[in-house]
């Protein structure tokens, strides 16, 4: 537990694991998510976890090739399963954000397009909806004003125009909804407002706008027109440096959250760049359903179900627990209406810390 | 027509990489031949891959979730990676001491690799040691089982048989002493504790369950420890002559496999004598054994002594087609096409690796081979393929079926083919009926003669 300024940050729980699919056991029902890189939590309190899957398409026959670990997946806070939209719609699904009348919007770093997709159109494991496709996509590959190279981070502003890191163009694009150019800035650098392959990106409740400047190792604060505020993150003193920042978020009195991607943990920053505090190495284990159902399947198919099996399973969830009190590879980053912060975590779990007055 | 020097750097860059771009190929003509053999033996000297972006784009390679993760990390290492003899000495050093994603998780394999990098390249003592602490190695022979009351003797064995003298040069009871001297040699288990297969994190040495006891090893007496016995190998002749006859098999021609090597004499035996004595004059330093290597004319000479293997035939096509050279989503394609051709990276099928030479391509596996380097060389868009047509085009001395096979020829290393294959060529680009039809484009017919080329015999070897 970290404190500062009569804030407390306190690890709170995790949900899923990696997988395709929801599982019923002895223990419960557990689902799961497969290299998520987004969240996007909704006003009806759903978050969206955007899955980037393994990356491989196996060929189903008449289906094509697919990924059934892509997708978006509708879970609550506490819920890691209620149902998965989107499977196999992408090719390298980057980030994911709600718009004011509930669409999913998501960012495809591969395919130059950003997608737009309902919040309900279920696809029950492990179906692939090919007629249940995205509403509508918009984006052209190229490097002119509009164009797109390698999407990645998105969010809305409070008038619900888009802004999108044009990753391999370097820069920052705002579009309405339709995808009608609005406004860009940025170019390849790492002076004041320029950048090395940005990722993620969100506004505050006073408009401004913090992009995730990877490649310069800093987060670059700016206002909604693009004027350049502040940098941070460069610091001689590793506690509060950051090491190829991926997301990026921020709460409701103005804390900054950055995933620290090449340092495995989640830098807190004030407002106006200051440092605040550090989260990781206090997760206590994965979800307890989750790691009781992967150690049943291991012990369980070696020695079968019985007394002295399960009792097996309590010491190994036990010894387990040291095993995961780090990130992995933290990637995508939201917070909530309730102000929890929900952590992406390779290969397949979200990490829930709660602040506290 | 290309330069004596682009002929020999192509020949050098085919075997002490994976091949290169003709923009590499003309950078390092503005070198000698031997400056370029140096800039190959201090990999140090050029940047490393950008690691960092590869993972960010493939996360799954940072994980390694399933297998198949650990061979796209290497895969795709191999192909951007300018350290280009570093990654061909760890490809070789895997062939020889085969260990196997199969029972080893990929952790452990990949540290061994990484091991393989730092040490490859460095003295053959030190990566005998590090190779007898490797927990990947441990475990995949069973030496955390090696207890001091109850010798288990498999990597004792292999390390005499396959590792560093080959059959012929010990005796059972060296094995056993070889065995006895390892005992507690062992690893730490990630998940101590958890009733699941180890999970060799880290070396761990035992001194509880090391056998003190004296031992008698090819004619020597003591109370060896491990490190002891590996400095009583390196005494005995065979240990070089083994290390570089598998270096001439894997950098200069194909020798008979492994398991013939005591019956069947080298195919140049002053070759092995004289890189022998170079490797036992350095105490065992590996460079200078390089070095002499690829400056001797026998490897100079042995142009097309090679077939492929299949990791070689993808990671090369792919560096001259100048395809994949940053992160893509077709890596996760790529990764599948060594395995179809017979070599499945980091799971070899058995302690001896895999058999090689003519091995190769005398499996169904053939056809998959051909294909892979057809399609690709055949996509006039690619932008190798479209600087090869190009060459094609300006080196022509005229529009000649002749004339554009013997240039495709050249561009593809100075090939030479039999005469029915040659003519096969000429006909199918005089043929207005032919597979390409009438109207091809001279683009398209370029690349489909190379894609042709692609399927002869004798652009397997290298």
């Amino acid at each position: 537990m970290v404190a500062i300024k009569n804030r407390n940050w306190r690890y709170s729980h995790s949900i899923g694991r990696q997988t395709a699919e929801h599982n019923e056991s002895v223990f419960g029902r557990t689902g799961g998510f497969c290299y998520p890189v987004g969240i996007a939590p909704s006003k009806d309190g759903f978050l969206y976890v955007l899955s980037r899957g393994f990356g491989y398409k196996e060929d189903q026959g008449h289906e094509g090739l697919v990924d059934v670990y892509m997708r978006i997946s509708k879970v609550t806070v506490d819920e890691d399963h209620v149902g998965d939209i989107a499977r196999n719609q992408f090719t390298w699904p980057s980030s994911i954000a709600v718009s004011k009348n509930g669409l999913l919007f998501c960012s495809d770093e591969h395919e130059n397009v950003i997608k737009i997709f309902p919040n309900d159109t279920i696809t029950p494991f492990p179906e692939v909806n090919f007629n249940a496709d995205h509403i509508t996509k918009w984006g052209i590959s190229g490097s002119e004003n509009g164009h797109l190279n390698g999407p990645s981070g998105i969010c809305f502003d409070k008038y619900d125009n888009l802004l999108v890191v044009d990753s391999n163009n370097n820069r920052v694009q705002i579009f309405t909804d339709e995808g009608v150019f609005i406004n860009s800035w940025g170019k390849i650098g790492n002076n004041k407002g320029e950048f090395n392959k940005p990722w993620g990106i969100v506004c505050d409740n006073n408009e401004d706008v913090y992009v995730a400047d990877w490649g310069n190792n800093r987060v670059q604060k700016f206002s909604s027109k693009g004027e350049h505020i502040l940098n941070f993150g460069v610091s001689n003193n590793h506690a509060h440096s950051l090491n190829h920042p991926a997301g990026v978020a921020v709460d409701s009195e103005g804390f900054v959250y950055v995933t620290d991607w090449g340092n495995k943990r989640v830098q807190i920053y004030s407002s106006d760049g200051s440092f605040v505090s550090s989260l990781g190495g206090d997760i206590e284990s994965i979800n307890s359903k989750a790691e009781h159902y992967v150690w049943w399947r291991i012990v369980g198919n070696i020695q079968g179900d019985s007394p002295e099996t399960r009792d097996l399973l309590k010491q190994t969830q036990l010894e387990t627990k040291k095993y995961h009190c780090n990130f992995f590879a933290p990637t995508g980053i939201a917070v909530d209406q309730n102000d929890n912060i929900i952590i992406a975590d390779d290969p397949g779990r979200l990490i829930i810390y709660k602040k506290q007055s | 027509m290309k330069s004596d020097l682009y002929k020999s750097v192509s020949h050098l860059m085919r075997r002490a990489s994976f091949g290169a771009s003709h923009e590499l190929l003309e950078k390092l003509c503005a070198q000698s031949y031997e400056e370029t053999v140096e800039q190959l033996l201090e990999p140090e000297s050029q940047p490393d891959y950008d690691e960092l972006t590869f993972f960010r784009y493939h996360p799954m390679a940072q994980t390694l979730y399933v297998p198949r993760h650990a061979q796209l990390n290497w895969l795709y290492r191999m192909t951007n990676s300018q350290r280009y003899l570093q990654e061909k000495m760890a490809l070789f050093w895997h062939q020889i001491f085969a260990t196997g994603i199969s029972k080893v998780n990929r952790d452990a394999m990949q540290a061994q690799i990484d091991m393989f990098r730092n040490n490859g390249m460095g003295n053959y003592k030190t990566l005998l040691i590090e190779l007898a602490k490797d927990p990947a190695m441990i475990f995949w022979l069973d030496n955390q089982e090696n207890h001091k009351d109850e010798p288990n003797e498999n990597w004792g064995r292999e390390l005499l048989e396959l590792f560093s003298l080959g059959v012929g040069h010990y005796t059972e009871k060296d094995v056993f002493e070889c065995a006895r001297a390892f005992t507690g040699w062992s690893f730490i288990n990630e998940y101590e504790g958890i009733p699941s297969p180890p999970v060799p994190r880290e070396f761990q040495y035992y001194e509880d369950d090391h056998d003190n006891g004296e031992k008698t090893f090819l004619g020597h007496t003591g109370t060896f420890n491990g490190e002891d016995i590996i400095d009583i190998i390196l005494k005995q002749p065979a240990c070089a002559t083994f290390i570089t006859r598998h270096l001439y098999n894997f950098f200069v021609a194909d020798e008979p496999e492994v398991p013939k090597w005591p019956n069947e004499p080298p195919r140049d035996s002053e070759a092995i004598e004289y890189l022998s004595k170079v490797f036992v004059e350095s105490d065992y330093e590996i460079k200078p054994v390089l070095r002499a290597l690829f400056n001797s004319d026998f490897f100079k000479e042995a142009t097309y002594q090679k077939v492929k293997s299949p990791v070689e035939v993808v990671v090369g096509t792919l560096k001259l087609t100048e395809h994949l050279g940053g992160p893509d989503p077709e890596w996760s394609l790529i990764i599948k096409e060594p395995n179809s051709m017979g070599q499945d990276l980091l799971d070899p099928p058995t302690v001896e690796g895999w058999h090689t030479g003519k091995e190769w391509i005398n499996s169904g596996a053939f056809i998959n081979r051909v294909n892979f380097v057809a399609d690709k060389l055949k996509n006039a868009e690619l932008p190798g393929v479209k600087i090869i047509i190009e060459n094609v085009k300006q080196s022509s001395t005229s529009d000649s079926p002749e004339s554009i096979v013997d240039a495709c020829l050249e561009e593809l290393g100075n090939l030479k083919l039999e005469d029915d294959t040659y003519k096969e060529l000429i006909d199918d680009i005089k043929s207005a009926e032919g597979p390409n039809g009438n109207g091809s484009s001279i683009d398209h017919q370029i690349a489909n003669t190379l894609s042709m080329i692609a399927g002869t015999v004798e652009y397997q070897f290298c």
